[in-house]
């Protein structure tokens, strides 16, 4: 296997001290100091915090440098943060993702679909292959109007060996992602495996490509918006939150 | 197993790239720096899930990290 960045992972880290230094020092001859563009104060923290999806989802296999990808041990550990942060209320997902290991964005999908606080997901471009289950683990997803989804088989690449065991295999993790999306969305096990079967739709390969609203008529997402509705569903969600807990309080003091 | 639109050619090409990401952390986030030909150090993603972050100049895409 090649290199990894996470092999280089950089002792040398680059201190960019000396640029922050000289930045102070004109800030104590200048009089009357003109707000620097990066000494701006920026508000600390958001309270919705985004993780985005994007290129290939990168498992236990590291691809090659020209592949733009998102990695489990970068993206995981931020979920944890997310769970166990108080001054984080919701989680956005924004996703422009070709797919990738289908371990890797199943367990994506799950810590999402896990997370006790409300998710709102954003397919924007492509949410295509294990995207597809990130995109339903949201507690309710959007797919911008021009955004597609691919749904087709999983495949295998390399060596395969030519006996029983290996269709059954690929059978069984083929489940999983039905599973998880039949799961996590209206759609049902029926529908998405004649999406994924469905022949006359792709070029060179079976399934099919669903663009916008044709993934929301099929009960995949939920709806079709952007960024306005995504937040907006997101503060909707944040509000019926705050709701249940304060009817929970006062059930307990009548109690 | 990858389950991917992307064919397997262009996902594993034959070329290898000379200058591979680095993951370093610069002021308290972690980012992908990359050194490029000429042995200067850029930012070339930062990874962090606060949106303000972004709004940040010290992490502009292509910031010069170190020599």
């Amino acid at each position: 296997m090649r290199r990894a960045h996470q092999g280089l992972r950089a002792e040398e880290t680059p201190s960019v001290e000396p640029t922050k230094k000289k930045r102070s020092n004109h800030e104590e001859s200048s009089p009357a100091p003109s707000p620097n563009e990066s000494e701006k104060v920026l508000p600390t923290k958001s309270a919705i915090h985004t993780l985005v999806i994007i290129g290939q989802i990168e498992g236990h296999m590291v691809l090659p440098a020209q592949n733009k990808t998102t990695k489990y041990e970068h993206v995981i550990p931020q979920l944890v943060a997310i769970e166990e942060n108080r001054d984080i209320k919701g989680l956005l997902l924004v996703l422009n993702t070709v797919g990738g290991d289908v371990e890797a964005g199943l367990a994506l999908a799950e810590m999402i679909a896990s997370l006790s606080k409300p998710t709102v997901s954003l397919v924007l471009g492509g949410g295509h292959s294990i995207g597809g289950p990130v995109a339903v683990a949201a507690d309710y997803s959007f797919i911008a109007p021009t955004a597609t989804m691919t749904v087709h088989p999983i495949r295998m690449n390399g060596l395969v060996i030519g006996v029983p065991q290996t269709y059954e295999y690929l059978d069984k993790m083929q489940d999983r992602v039905v599973n998880f999306v039949t799961g996590h969305s209206r759609i049902t096990t029926e529908k998405y495996r004649e999406l994924m079967f469905r022949t006359g739709e792709l070029a060179r390969d079976i399934g099919t490509v669903l663009v916008g609203h044709d993934a929301v008529d099929v009960g995949l997402i939920h709806a079709v918006g952007g960024i306005e509705d995504a937040l907006a569903k997101m503060q909707e969600l944040l509000h019926e939150k705050r709701n249940a807990r304060r009817a929970h309080r006062s059930k307990k003091t009548v109690n | 197993m990858l389950y991917t639109i992307y064919p397997f050619e262009s996902v594993f090409p034959q070329e290898f790239d000379e200058h591979p990401f680095i993951e370093m952390q610069v002021h308290g986030r972690l980012c992908l720096g990359r050194r490029g030909p000429d042995g200067i150090t850029r930012l070339e993603r930062l990874i962090s899930t606060d949106p303000v972050d972004y709004l940040d100049p010290r992490f502009t895409p292509h910031t010069v990290l170190g020599m």
